[in-house]
């Protein structure tokens, strides 16, 4: 497995727990461990984006780094290319 | 509003291609009970929801649905690459490629378009949700 698949792995990772326990929480807003839960993944996702984007380029359009004076949010491969990994 | 992330919520990397799966797939991407219609499904009918914790969880199950719909396009994608015409014609795919040739077109496996029809909001809760537990008994 290379360390961008590694990586994004990880992102994925704290990103479907974080999916799954906002739905919980949804429906329980004053459970005290998911909202420690919520509060855990949400540090780890964000430490995990960061090195994922530090090393691979932007998750999202708001995190790109414009310095190159090329917009990289467009380029290839897009995720259903099935390179990402 | 919405914003996207470039990923899949779940890695799609299929190998080689598979039109006959791929018209079975499809059906989760557009058929009477796929990703596209649970989206809908949810997105719509949260105005009529009452309570704040349920509100919360059609929008962002709703948004989920999105993602998922993204992987079943991903996978309908990478089955159909590089066909050849012998496989599109042996694998049965000749009916769906005469229309769409390889794009991604939301419908059901037995070539029915994507309808809103296949859903409900009635403006009322409960009405509403016994018709998600209708269209969620398929998958479970």
């Amino acid at each position: 497995m290379t360390d961008k698949a590694k990586l994004l792995g990880r992102v994925r990772m704290y990103d479907f727990a974080l999916v799954e326990v906002i739905e919980y929480l949804d429906g329980h807003p004053d459970n005290a461990a998911a909202l420690k839960y919520y509060n855990e993944m949400r540090t780890a996702f964000d430490k995990a984006a960061a090195e994922y984007e530090d090393a691979f380029g932007p998750l999202t359009a708001r995190e790109v780094d414009t310095r190159s004076g090329h917009w990289t949010w467009i380029d290839d491969p897009w995720p259903w290319e099935g390179a990402e990994d | 509003m919405w914003s996207y992330d470039k990923r899949l919520q779940f890695p799609v990397k299929i190998k080689n291609p598979n039109p006959q799966t791929a018209k079975i797939v499809i059906s989760q991407l557009g058929g009477p009970d796929g990703e596209l219609g649970a989206s809908m499904r949810y997105l719509n009918q949260r105005y009529a929801m009452p309570y704040k914790e349920c509100k919360g969880i059609l929008t962002d199950i709703g948004t989920e649905e999105l993602a998922h719909m993204e992987m079943i396009s991903a996978i309908v994608y990478q089955l159909t690459r590089n066909l050849t015409p012998e496989q599109i014609k042996e694998g049965g795919f000749d009916a769906y490629f005469v229309d769409h040739t390889t794009g991604i077109y939301p419908q059901s496996a037995s070539g029915v378009p994507w309808s809103a029809a296949t859903f409900q909001s009635k403006g009322d809760p409960i009405t509403d949700l016994f018709e998600d537990m209708a269209a969620e008994a398929t998958p479970l």
